[in-house]
């Protein structure tokens, strides 16, 4: 302590420090007793050290939490099929390991909807097809004979559900070998859509598989409408193509490009076009007929001027509407004997992961608990990134609002202490 | 000095690294924080009140404490400041609440500061604000030096000296209009 400070005020200070003033004994009671309260260790716990506590146990918690997942997830190779695996592949790529038993099910749709709109509600139905362990076992639905509407249709639609870690392929392999596809009736004029999902191994095996498709169906006189090819360095592959081939081979062709891989889905679509043909050649009888009429009413002489005007007028719609039709019923002939079919050639990761793990047999487990445990530590990241996300611009507001606070307060106990 | 008899165990608790328990350091600063609180509010009683509430904050923050940073009487003075303006802020809402003419006129005729002090000066001493009576305490009562004292204080050095002269200064010139 410098003394110069207190340069001049030596008597003061002085009388100051001989002043005495000792704090009671009963406050030193009072002190000491308050001292003996249980100490609240949390309360008392640095935020520093509260924050060594808390992460490590929170990390502790979420790979504890992954490694469950992954251990119920991964299972025995022997179990029955898990929840992922009921997932249709329908509509879109498969997400998962083929199940082991396909799950394979047939419905015979009823009628759809003729050519010209009206719904084939008279015309015959197709068996439902039961949903069946080993396939199909519904009969196909048979095209609708003499229906008075003409129109039916059958809607197969096979949904290939998977499984983690089973893949019989026998029974993908018999349902992609034709066995139980779809009869597209040959003796009637029907146009037939086909969408087909098949899963190839690799890269190369989609290249093969793409240029096998286009050779397949020129061999069965059709053609490729338009082909999507993409391809990424991680391994997975795409493409995409449009066949067109001559109704009488359509089924041929749904057999061999389900063969190219394993198919993970089919869907056929016929649609009757006889009534839409009659249709349009009674229209085109009825044009010809009124056509000669008036043909032969402006060549009798007997109409006036106005009359034979107007049925000139006629006679050209008349011409123009047989011209319309004529080119319609060739569409629909060329429509009815040509089946389009969508298919889809695509690798899969998992499907790849798969074959992996049957060659190494029980160590596959093992890197399905490892892979499932990295995905739900990667949900888990994209949570805490979310919430931190969310959670920083509230915290950030918070810290102003403290700081603002802190400054306010200090500002108080200046003014306090001065003017108090 | 009091001794300190009947010694709670939990207050003989030595922080490893650290030599001095806790009741020594209690038994060392009470005193010197009643001293301080009492010039700051001058009010013998309150200045009980904070004294407890000083030492029992201390003492949950007691595994806090770095002595490297200060000495534990500087330390106890500033939780002790802090906990008198929470209650310098309290009075303030009371005071606005209640008309308190007649504590000020009871303050003023009675000696609270310390024994022994001349009645010209504890006059004056009630005269002075608690912020002068404060680094007056501080630096001439407990002997803190500049540093700790401006710490304690949360002002500069030089606002410390600067305030400390002014309040020995109006001390004496209190003290002798007193006189007069």
């Amino acid at each position: 302590m410098s003394a110069s400070e207190f340069e001049g005020h030596e008597a003061v200070v002085a009388q100051l420090r001989a002043g005495t003033l000792d704090a009671p004994a009963h406050l030193h009671r009072r002190v000491l007793a308050g001292g003996s309260v249980k100490r609240r260790r949390w309360a008392d716990m640095s935020g520093r050290r509260r924050l060594f506590l808390v992460v490590p146990i929170a990390a502790s918690l979420a790979v504890g939490a992954a490694l469950v997942n992954a251990a119920v997830s991964s299972g025995p190779s022997s179990s029955p099929r898990s929840e992922a695996g009921k997932r249709s592949v329908f509509g879109q790529f498969p997400t998962g390991p083929p199940g082991p038993v396909g799950g394979l099910g047939v419905a015979g749709a009823t009628g759809p909807q003729g050519a010209t709109g009206s719904t084939g509600a008279t015309g015959p139905q197709g068996p439902t097809g039961a949903a069946g362990l080993n396939g199909p076992t519904g009969a196909t639905g048979p095209t609708g004979a003499q229906g008075p509407t003409g129109a039916t249709g059958i809607h197969a639609n096979y949904d290939v559900a998977t499984a983690a870690g089973h893949t019989p392929l026998r029974a993908i392999k018999g349902f992609a070998a034709g066995k139980d596809a779809v009869s597209i009736p040959a003796n009637r004029l029907v146009h037939a859509d086909a969408k087909l999902e098949v899963i190839v191994a690799s890269h190369k095996a989609l290249t093969d598989a793409t240029n096998n498709a286009s050779h397949i169906v020129t061999k069965l006189g059709g053609y490729a409408q338009s082909i999507q090819y993409q391809a990424t360095r991680s391994g997975y592959g795409i493409a995409y193509l449009d066949l067109r081939v001559p109704l009488r081979k359509a089924e041929v062709g749904i057999e061999r490009l389900g063969a190219l891989g394993r198919l993970a889905s089919q869907q056929v679509t016929t649609q009757d076009l006889e009534r839409t043909f009659s249709q349009q050649t009674n229209s085109i009888d009825s044009l010809q007929r009124r056509i000669v009429i008036y043909k032969q009413a402006l060549e009798s002489g007997t109409l006036s001027n106005s009359e034979r005007i107007a049925t000139q007028i006629r006679l050209a719609d008349a011409e123009h509407q047989i011209k319309g039709t004529r080119k319609a019923r060739s569409q629909t002939v060329i429509s009815g004997r040509t089946a389009d079919i969508a298919l889809t050639l695509t690798t899969s990761r998992q499907h790849a992961a798969t074959v992996v793990e049957r060659k190494s047999g029980d160590s596959g487990r093992f890197g399905r608990f490892l892979h499932n445990a990295g995905s739900f530590l990667a949900v888990e990241g994209l949570i805490l990134l979310y919430i931190l996300i969310i959670v920083g611009p509230i915290v950030l507001v918070g810290a102003l609002a403290w700081w603002v606070m802190r400054e306010r307060r200090r500002r108080e106990e200046r003014l306090l202490a001065a003017n108090a | 000095m009091k001794p300190v008899n009947a010694m709670p165990a939990a207050l003989t608790v030595t922080r490893p690294g650290r030599a001095q328990p806790f009741a020594d350091v209690v038994a060392e600063n009470l005193d010197a924080v009643y001293r301080y609180l009492v010039y700051l509010t001058g009010d013998r009683v309150a200045a009980e009140d904070l004294a407890s509430e000083t030492f029992e904050k201390a003492y949950r923050g007691w595994r806090k404490f770095d002595p490297h940073r200060g000495a534990p009487r500087t330390w106890l003075c500033r939780i002790a400041h802090s906990v008198a303006v929470d209650w310098f802020r309290a009075e303030a809402r009371r005071t606005r609440r209640e008309d308190t003419y007649m504590r000020d006129t009871e303050m003023i005729h009675e000696s609270v500061f310390a024994d022994g002090l001349s009645p010209e000066l504890d006059q004056a001493l009630h005269r002075l604000t608690p912020a002068e009576r404060e680094v007056v305490a501080l630096r001439v009562l407990l002997e803190l030096d500049g540093p700790s004292a401006a710490r304690v204080l949360g002002i500069s050095q030089t606002a410390c000296s600067t305030r400390l002269s002014r309040a020995l200064t109006r001390l004496e010139e209190e003290v002798g209009d007193v006189r007069e």
